[in-house]
């Protein structure tokens, strides 16, 4: 079994929309927002993972892009986004990175080859504004694989501007800097799954599919059984009904990308102070720079590390979401960066609340909202609590007049008629309005309803602002719903686990 | 009866308010009159700390809002404007504050007192003389107003239904004015529209039965925006009154017989919107003036009026309506349709008076959802694009289908701030319909159409201008249209 442990006041308060790639933005967002900021988004158009959001205090506002926020400058930016000149602010610092050189589009092939000679080999040719890796051709050990490199990347897959620079053998890293401290470190290794001596490798791919389903970050990237997995397990002889032995670690595929089922591993704890110190610099190096994602590579043996990239609107994901390993709070550490007078609202056993994607992006794609503010979190004396109602209740408008009542007490929630002819009620707010609203649920109903018990469940997990009627359950949990509640059964806490219904609930109405 | 031709507005044609219907129309139209002009349109799930605006037990969603220019801003709460004061607004929720402000400053007003007492209400009545007129003392959309009572008899009854149903023990009592009664719209000095609205009523056409009439006029009342969700219901009081003239529903009027339904006039029961204004004497129209005049801080609202059938110069004033429904202005039954939303936005940005008006509209249903969920509480409109001359259409042929081409399309476009429509024709062509841009961002974006997406193959891009007319209305975003 991999290890990992999440963040829980993150885990299940990522609403389905704002899964993949939006997790930082959400991410951060919500931490501000849950600090009692104003947040706000901004529509530019840009891609949903790139959405623009403010966030505010009575004094100031601060606005961010992905991870990046306003204290990166205009100045710094462009420092960062021009490789060469990111080398040289290193180099300047004395922070290690590879000798290397950007060859604009005009610059013949031969002249990057005539340098390419006067560096050392083993080369790496990369594209100057590639992104996720696409393009990189590392070790590159002599002339003739650097020519058929060179034409690759330049003409094959048509990136005319390219980086050559010095090999650097070690392992990538992609580390989180905050002011001077580093606050996560990453690695990417391919796709694999571990054994447990009893299950075969399509059972163990399958466990694994199931874990990074659940992933709020890697959402829908699933290991794929392909003709590159079948072959990589028949060079060690293995094949999809083989059992490996417990705790063997069995690769599936030779790329490390997350979207080919790669996993990334929290591995924060294992840096050395010389390493984080070097990471820690590079930052510094750059003016203006406060805080960053950095693409380091790792030489663990000589116990150094070299920078390859600097990336002001990182994601985050990883950190938030390895599939090994411990959760590193980021967003945090932004809001602490940004607003530290808000420290002491940092709050993760509380109740939680969490806000709604998709109108917001609903408004943005349909081009009719410029800005989008989202209300403020309830605070003060607050209760959440759930109730089971019995009774001739459904067909009888009776979520309405739930809904009804809890908007008029200004209540937070869900109301939600469940496939055994129950009905789910969760409410969150106010204390007092809370007892009101229990009074209510015990003593009246909508006109046609005819209410026979209520029950009141515990509930503890985070709430979605506002208060919505759910759906009730689809076809997919249907079965499940049937075959293990049936009459007479209690129903106990967590019985339906709610944030999977909101899920399916917003994934049909995504698919129309 | 001949009726008069219905002459609507085209920048408010049915597409524009499609769906959205009462208080939320008002707001709409006030709303979108403002974005229309230019200025920057804010919605608000709630009241904001920086206005309260006095109200009945009513939600907001959808109904709150601002406007504001780089000088000013004003919020708003359907029609009413915040120069509308709250004091004004309680005092027009009470029908005799409001009377006692008129007749101070010499309004006319029905003669009329407040009782509590049955006996007492009944003394009154025979002193003034019938018929007269019950009402309870708070209220709108005419609930409770009980007209041409005409004799002890007939007020015993109405006493007794009124007390089963109205908790309240004060009614006002008045002496009842025959004759036409308008819903006048003042803003500042000047009528801008008035509205006689007519009981709900059928016309015979001695084949039809009353039943059947009633479903053909609720038909023509769906085909009016504003009167869609305002049919007629058969009711005890609909089935009372055609007793008293000796009919049911089977019972067959005769061709051109007009049979009233009720004895109110409250659009929301039933009755007709029959736009008046050119009826009006220039006394009457001082008089609903003077009416917003006699009270503190009220340059706009809606008055009723009762004018004389003697003489037209005269009338009393029954009631103000801070919060006025503004949509039978636009939208009459009969008659030519007033702007009064114009007239509101001309009050409170005077300087936007001569701007040319946006032929853009934005999808209002969509833009309050948000704030009914509370999953806003702030959603700022997209400014109004600036229409071009004429209509560009570009096609395009090649390998579009199942590509993402359309979806690319539409994203660059709206990159662009480019405003139109995007749809598949056949198996190798879609069109593209633009409805704004300049050189710079109409270059680049056929550039984008000629490249396609990823998957897709452009074998051919056509440009036509076409002069369209540009007024007519639009709604803002990029739709991609489909073909099921």
């Amino acid at each position: 079994m991999k290890i990992k442990n999440w963040l829980s006041h993150l885990e299940t308060s990522i609403p389905e929309e704002a899964k993949g790639y939006t997790v930082s933005m959400y991410s951060i967002a919500l931490e501000g927002w849950r600090r009692g900021l104003t947040l706000k988004f901004i529509n530019e158009n840009r891609r949903k993972s790139e959405l623009r959001y403010s966030l505010a205090s009575q004094e100031r506002e601060h606005r961010f892009v992905v991870s990046r926020g306003d204290f990166t400058s205009l100045s710094t930016l462009k420092i960062c986004r021009d490789k060469h000149t990111t080398k040289e602010y290193l180099l300047k610092a004395g922070v290690p990175t590879p000798e290397g050189r950007v060859f604009k589009k005009e610059v013949p092939d031969e002249e990057i080859l005539s340098y390419a000679r006067s560096l050392d080999f083993p080369l790496v040719i990369k594209p100057s504004d590639g992104t996720g890796g696409a393009g990189v051709i590392a070790n590159i050990k002599n002339e003739t694989e650097f020519k058929n490199a060179l034409s690759y990347v330049k003409y094959d897959l048509g990136f005319s501007e390219v980086i050559v620079e010095k090999f650097f053998k070690g392992i990538d890293h992609r580390v989180y800097v905050v002011g001077d401290k580093v606050m996560g470190a990453i690695i990417r290794i391919p796709a694999n799954v571990v054994g447990d001596g009893k299950s075969t490798i399509q059972q163990l791919i399958k466990i694994n599919n199931s874990e990074r389903d659940k992933n709020p970050a890697l959402f829908r990237r699933l290991i794929k059984i392909d003709k590159e997995l079948l072959d990589m397990l028949a060079e060690k002889d293995y094949k999809l009904d083989s059992i490996p032995k417990e705790g063997e670690r069995v690769f599936l595929k030779s790329k490390a990308n997350i979207s080919s089922g790669g996993d990334s591993v929290d591995v924060t704890d294992e840096l050395t102070d010389e390493i984080k110190n070097i990471t820690i610099q590079a930052v510094a190096a750059i003016p203006g720079l406060k805080h960053s994602g950095v693409d380091i590579i790792v030489d663990k043996e000589n116990n150094t590390a070299t920078i390859i990239e600097i990336n002001t609107q990182a994601s985050i994901n990883s950190h938030l979401f390895p599939m090994e390993g411990v959760s590193r709070d980021i967003p945090k550490e932004i809001i602490d960066l940004y607003f530290p007078e808000t420290k002491a609202n940092y709050n993760k056993d509380g109740q939680l609340y969490y806000f709604d994607f998709q109108h917001m992006f609903e408004a943005f794609q349909n081009g009719y909202a410029e800005e989008y503010t989202i209300p403020p979190m309830p605070t003060g004396n607050i209760t959440t609590t759930r109730f089971i109602v019995e009774g001739k209740i459904q067909n009888v408008a009776y979520e309405v007049w739930v809904r009804n009542q809890a908007k008029k007490l200004k209540l937070h929630g869900y109301v939600k008629n469940l496939l055994n002819g129950t009905t789910s009620i969760v409410v969150s707010g106010n204390t007092e309005n809370i007892d009101e609203f229990r009074k209510k649920i015990n003593s009246a109903a909508s006109k046609r309803a005819v209410v026979s018990n209520v029950k009141e469940l515990s509930r503890t997990s985070p709430v979605k602002i506002g208060f919505e009627i759910l759906a009730q359950g689809t076809k997919n949990n249907e079965k499940s719903s049937k075959t293990s509640l049936q009459t007479g059964q209690t129903l106990q806490e967590g019985y339906f686990p709610v944030k999977i219904d909101d899920v399916r609930i917003r994934r049909k109405r995504v698919s129309k | 009866m001949k009726k008069s031709e219905v002459q609507l507005f085209p920048h408010l044609n049915h597409e524009v308010v499609k769906d959205i219907s009462g208080f939320k129309l008002c707001s709409y139209l006030v709303a979108l009159e403002g974005w229309r002009r230019g200025l920057e349109l804010k919605w608000y799930k709630d009241e904001t700390e920086l206005c309260k605006m006095d109200r009945l037990n009513s939600s907001t969603q959808g109904k709150f809002f601002s406007l504001s220019s780089n000088e000013k801003k004003h919020y708003f709460f359907r029609s009413r404007g915040d120069i509308v004061s709250n004091k004004t607004v309680r005092i027009c929720q009470n029908k005799e504050t409001t009377k006692d402000f008129l007749n101070e400053a010499g309004v006319p007003i029905p003669l009329g007192t407040v009782l509590s007492n049955d006996k007492e209400i009944i003394e009154y009545a025979e002193q003034v003389g019938f018929p007269v007129v019950v009402k309870p003392l708070k209220g709108s959309m005419g609930k409770g107003v009980y007209t041409n009572i005409n004799n002890t008899q007939e007020l015993n009854d109405v006493l007794a239904e009124l007390r089963s149903t109205l908790k309240d023990t004060e009614l006002m009592i008045e002496k009842y004015y025959p004759g036409k009664e308008y819903r006048i719209y003042v803003v500042g000095d000047k009528v801008i529209g008035a509205t006689n609205r007519v009981p709900a009523n059928i016309d015979g056409d001695g084949i039809h039965s009353v039943e059947d009439l009633i479903k053909i006029k609720n038909n023509e009342r769906k085909s009016n925006p504003y009167l869609a969700p305002k049919p007629i219901k058969v009711d005890f009081e609909v089935r009372n009154l055609l007793k008293s003239v000796g009919y049911d529903l089977k019972s067959i009027p005769r061709k051109d017989e007009k049979v009233f339904l009720r004895d109110k006039s409250n659009l929301s029961s039933g009755g007709d919107p029959i736009e008046a204004t050119d009826e009006l004497s220039g006394e009457v129209k001082q008089i609903a003036v003077d009416t917003l005049k006699a009270l503190p801080s009220i340059p706009h609202a809606g008055v009723d009026i009762i004018v004389d059938p003697q003489d037209d110069r005269k009338g009393v004033v029954l009631e103000v309506n801070a919060t006025a429904e503004i949509g039978f202005h636009l939208y009459p039954l009969e008659g030519k349709a007033r702007d009064v939303p114009s007239a509101i936005i001309d009050y409170y940005f005077p300087e936007t008076k001569n701007m040319n008006r946006s032929s853009f509209y934005f999808d209002y249903l969509s833009v309050i959802e948000p704030l009914k969920q509370w999953a806003a509480e702030e959603v700022k409109i997209a400014a109004a694009p600036e229409r071009s001359k004429s209509i560009k259409y570009i096609t395009v042929t090649g390998k579009l289908k199942k590509v993402g081409y359309m979806s690319y399309i539409k994203r660059q476009a709206m990159r662009r701030g480019l405003h139109g429509y995007i749809q598949q024709i056949d198996d190798n062509s879609i069109e593209i319909k633009l409805l704004n841009g300049n050189e710079q961002n109409l270059n680049g974006f056929i550039e984008v159409c000629k490249k396609g997406s990823k998957k897709s193959k452009v074998q051919n891009v056509l440009e036509n201008d076409l002069q369209e007319n540009v007024e007519i209305p639009q709604k803002m975003g990029f739709q991609i249209i489909s073909i099921n």
